[in-house]
C-alpha cells in the first residue's frame, strides 16, 4: 500500500494540512501520512471510530458521502470511497476547494490501484485438509473426520 | 395565529419553515426541541455527536464545535451549542446550508 501512502503526502501540497489516512469499509488503517506523534495503536482506534461514523448513518438508512468536523482551531474532513474513507486532518482556515481538488485526486488515484490490485486466484478459506497422521484411512462425515 | 418561534442558531434566529427538521438535545440526551425529526434521528445524532468529540479528543484537535454530514439525502448540520446542548438542522436548501455553514465556519 505504499502507492496509497505517497498519494497521501500529496495532500500536504495544500496549506494548513496536516496529514491524512485512509480507512477500509470494516473500519482497518489501510494507509496513513501523519505526523510521528499519531501512534498506530492510536490511528487503529481512530479508523476503527471512522467507520462506525459510516455505519451509524447507513444503519438509520441515509449513506454518509462526506463529514467535515469542526473543533476550535482544526477540521477532520472526511470522504467517503469504495475502498472505505479517506481522513484529513487540517487547521481550520485551510483552503476548502484546493483540498477539495487534492482530495478527490487520493479518491480516484485509490480506486484505481485497488481496481488493479492482483487478486487471490484462489478462495483463502478453501484450504486443502491436513493429511492423516496415519496411514489408515479417516472416515468423514459431512466434510468431517468421524472417530470409530 | 401565532408564527412559530424561531430556532437560535448560535447568535442568529433562523424561521422554523426554512429546515427539514431541528432537534435539540439537552446533555443527558433529552430531546428539547423536536421539529419534524424523523424516527432514529435522535439516537443518531447523539451518537455521531459523540463520536466526533471522541475522535476531536484522542487526535488533540480541541472542542469539537460542528459538523456537516453529507448524505444522500442532502446536508445534516450538527452543532454543540455553549450551554452543552446538541442542536442538528437539516435544512431544505442549498441557500440555508450555506448561511449554516459561514456560521458554523464549516
Amino acid at each position: 500500500m505504499l502507492a496509497l501512502q505517497d498519494r497521501l503526502k500529496a495532500l500536504r501540497d495544500v496549506q494548513d494540512v496536516y496529514g491524512g489516512f485512509m480507512v477500509s469499509t470494516q473500519g482497518d488503517l489501510l494507509a496513513r501520512d501523519l505526523p510521528a506523534m499519531f501512534s498506530v495503536e492510536l490511528m487503529n482506534d481512530v479508523a476503527a471510530r471512522v467507520a462506525l461514523l459510516s455505519d451509524a448513518c447507513r444503519d438509520c438508512g441515509q449513506t454518509l458521502t462526506e463529514c467535515i468536523l469542526r473543533y476550535n482551531e482544526h477540521k477532520l474532513h472526511l470522504r467517503s470511497t469504495p475502498v472505505g474513507m479517506l481522513a484529513v486532518i487540517t487547521g481550520a482556515s485551510v483552503n476548502a476547494p484546493a483540498l477539495r481538488m487534492a482530495m478527490n485526486l487520493v479518491v480516484r488515484h485509490a480506486q484505481v490501484e485497488f481496481a488493479a490490485a492482483p487478486r487471490p486466484d484462489h478462495d483463502p478459506f478453501d484450504r486443502p485438509s491436513s493429511p492423516p497422521s496415519s496411514s489408515r484411512p479417516v472416515r468423514m462425515y459431512r466434510g468431517r473426520p468421524v472417530q470409530d | 395565529m401565532v408564527e412559530p418561534q424561531p430556532i437560535q442558531v448560535l447568535n442568529q434566529r433562523l424561521p422554523r419553515d426554512v429546515f427539514e427538521f431541528a432537534l435539540r438535545l439537552n446533555g443527558a440526551g433529552v430531546v428539547t426541541l423536536d421539529v419534524g425529526t424523523p424516527d432514529q434521528t435522535a439516537s443518531l445524532v447523539a451518537y455521531v455527536s459523540r463520536l466526533g468529540q471522541w475522535l476531536g479528543e484522542q487526535l488533540g484537535l480541541d472542542r469539537f464545535v460542528a459538523m456537516e454530514c453529507v448524505l444522500q439525502s442532502g446536508s445534516c448540520f450538527i452543532l454543540r451549542e455553549p450551554d452543552g446542548q446538541i442542536l442538528a438542522l437539516k435544512p431544505k436548501t442549498a441557500a440555508v446550508m450555506m448561511v449554516l455553514r459561514e456560521l458554523l465556519e464549516i
